[in-house]
């Protein structure tokens, strides 16, 4: 068994208890966040085998057992099924615990890892308690202005992101996730390790084979021992909402606040929609609807609301874009896009 | 092979295509010759998506403006879906499912997709579908509405024995303060095979229950294949009626009855709606992102606006804790609470 804290900006204080022995690559997804000791975490998850605390629920969609600030489930997706048990689900101290199997020889190897994707829904929920909002999206800056890409996966924002670290020597906020509030960009990076591994090696996001072990190699060799530049704060400067649409060059329309704050929030919520037996959350929406149908006026019954009433407040100001990338990207592509970006 | 449908006067669609057995029983009761003014036609069988031009989100969803197409998965079942015309008039569906949605073609044809659209088309037009029982007497009905397991068809079970008709065990349509019937077929398993069914199943299907039953068991309970029966072979149904009061059931450990209010009864019922509406519901999210101002991306909201319109300002509503095991006892309890209600 292995026990690690990590803090998020002061927000939010996390403890990962994993499995086994630990190895490198086991937090990978949080380790930039790697901190001291704390006495009370807010979030606490612990992986390994449990027995369920689940009498007196109300069991719905056959699946979910719901009681007070409680909520238990089993789930089987492709070659994996976990089962999960999360505590203060709604408020107070959110303990999660979590046993997965994974048929594949990261998923044998590093159990621990996969089950960190949990982690994802439940910070996001609880950091909008506190007015912060944790979205899907990526970002860049230079002299504090933080330049926001968001879209789904395979619009290109990590290799706009990658390009503007390399070529224009922006400084790396985030590729995935950032955290927004008014006035502020927070990063949030996820496995910086392995981005800041691409961005050197790398001309795509793509990962071969070869790559991964590559990677993993150094990663056992030289630690997580990352030298990107990276920027903790920033002022929101604009937004991109990034799509691939076929066509010759880049294009910018301006969005209204209603069409880019609708995108962003239903933007989070696909990630939580669709089943994928890798990505542990992906299935969270489905869980919070259950929640919400037991208890209607509860903060997960409300979380979405507030979500788009926060962003909007966080980015009422801000100049928003719908920025159409082709279907190949290239030199030029990156190119049109950072003349654009010099313009506003 | 063809086959037109009509709801009412409130949805009209039809199929084209080889439907088996489970899928036809599911739509008898909708069956019409009328072919005019159809809100939507459902193609069923292998094709090729016109699917050029789209968007591709998460390398699943084909999307361009009133057209989506993917192709999805769910336990052994396989489908590929194309809609066109999805925010116009009428919409056209292809559907191709694999062998295994093709034999549990009321999970995969049905539920997933031609259900789902109906209840779409539905609310586009000022109806509110929503998942309940409900049954009538003298003009005025009582609606249950309750997440799959509650109790809904047991309740109307028991009300049809006290005399009074039956409406539906699945969904109601709310429209005009008023329900609207929607006879699909009973779901029997061997837990809800209350005396009334059984008078109208023959040897074989209590045979084959038995089997089912067996399978389900063997299975550790992934295999559940219900029985159906037609609702006008068993009960004295009812096409529409006012609506005198609201019985939502929440399973729970003993018996208890409390007052409930509008906003929170409409509440409860959209977010049952949106349970009962995956995996289509993630379809309707990849559209709305696509195109954030479109009917469909404001689908929720207006049925809300919707239900708020279609129950009655002063109808009574009650919440009703019912045993996990429901008994006759249950059901007495809540025939007194119905007795009292004015």
């Amino acid at each position: 068994m292995w026990s690690n804290y990590y803090n998020i900006h002061d927000l939010l204080n996390i403890q990962i208890i994993g499995q086994n022995r630990f190895k490198p690559g086991n937090d990978l997804k949080f380790n930039f966040f790697k901190n001291v000791q704390f006495i009370n975490p807010d979030i606490v998850l612990k992986t390994g085998q449990f027995s369920p605390d689940n009498t007196n629920c109300q069991v719905v969609g056959g699946k979910y057992h719901i009681k007070e600030n409680y909520i238990y489930y089993q789930e089987s997706c492709g070659k994996a099924n976990w089962e999960v048990e999360i505590f203060g689900f709604e408020e107070g101290k959110t303990e999660i615990n979590f046993n997965g199997k994974w048929m594949s020889p990261s998923g044998m190897m590093l159990p621990s890892f996969w089950a960190q994707d949990i982690l994802k829904p439940i910070i996001e929920y609880k950091l909008a308690n506190k007015e912060f909002f944790l979205i899907h999206a990526g970002s860049v800056c230079t002299d504090s202005c933080a330049y926001i890409f968001a879209g789904r996966g395979g619009a290109g924002k990590t290799s706009l992101i990658m390009d503007f670290i390399r070529k224009d020597g922006f400084d790396f906020i985030g590729d995935e996730r950032i955290i927004i509030s008014k006035e502020k960009v927070l990063c949030f990076p996820m496995s910086l390790f392995a981005f800041d591994y691409a961005v050197r090696h790398l001309n795509t996001e793509d990962y071969t084979h070869i790559d991964k072990v590559r990677l993993w190699r150094k990663l056992l060799i030289n630690g997580y021992e990352s030298n990107i530049s990276i920027t903790r704060e920033a002022k929101p400067a604009s937004l991109f909402m990034i799509e691939r649409k076929k066509s010759v060059n880049a294009n910018t329309i301006e969005l209204s606040l209603e069409e880019a704050i609708t995108k962003l929030v239903v933007n989070n919520k696909l990630d939580l929609a669709g089943p994928s037996p890798v990505l542990v959350s992906s299935n969270f929406l489905h869980c919070m609807i259950a929640y919400s149908f037991v208890f209607p006026n509860s903060g997960i019954a409300t979380y979405w609301d507030r979500l788009w009433k926060g962003l909007e407040d966080a980015l009422g100001d801000v100049p928003k874009y719908l920025l159409e990338l082709p279907l190949r990207y290239d030199k030029s592509t990156f190119e049109n896009v950072s003349d654009f970006l010099k313009k506003t | 092979m063809e086959q037109n449908y009509k709801i009412h006067d409130i949805v009209r669609f039809k199929v084209v295509g080889e439907m088996g057995r489970r899928m036809a029983i599911e739509y008898a009761n909708f069956e019409t010759n009328e072919t005019t003014e159809v809100d939507f036609t459902v193609y069923l069988g292998a094709f090729t998506p016109s699917n050029d031009g789209c968007q591709v989100l998460d390398d699943k969803y084909h999307i361009k403006y009133n057209y989506i197409y993917c192709e999805d998965t769910y336990k052994m079942g396989r489908w590929k879906l194309e809609i066109s015309g999805l925010e116009s008039q009428n919409m056209v569906i292809r559907l191709w499912t694999n062998m295994i949605g093709r034999i549990f073609a009321d999970m995969f044809i049905c539920a997933f997709v031609i259900d789902s659209v109906i209840r779409l088309t539905m609310n586009l037009k000022g109806y509110s579908p929503i998942h309940a029982a409900a049954v009538c007497s003298n003009g005025s009905a009582l609606l249950f509405p309750a997440q799959g397991g509650a109790g809904k068809t047991t309740t109307a079970t028991y009300f049809t024995g006290e005399g009074y008709d039956f409406l539906g065990d699945d969904f109601v349509i709310l429209g005009n303060q008023h329900v609207f019937s929607w006879l699909t077929p009973l779901n029997y398993f061997t837990y809800n095979f209350s005396p009334v069914i059984k008078k109208n199943t023959g040897i074989l299907d209590r045979v084959l229950l038995v089997f089912k039953n067996i399978v389900y068991r063997v299975s550790f309970g992934h295999i559940k294949i219900f029985s159906k029966v037609n609702p006008k072979e068993v009960f004295l149904t009812c096409e529409q009626s006012g609506i005198k009061a609201v019985f939502f059931l929440a399973p729970s450990g003993s018996f208890n009855i409390t007052p409930m209010d509008k906003s929170e009864l409409i509440k409860r019922l959209l977010i049952n709606c949106e349970l009962e509406t995956f995996p289509f519901y993630r379809y309707m999210l990849a559209y709305s992102y696509a195109f954030p101002q479109s009917k469909i991306a404001k689908h929720w909201h207006d049925c809300e606006s919707n239900l708020t319109k279609n129950l009655p300002s002063d109808v009574t509503i009650y919440r009703v804790d019912v045993p996990r095991k429901y008994s006759e006892e249950t059901f007495r309890n809540i025939f007194k609470i119905v007795q009292d209600v004015k």
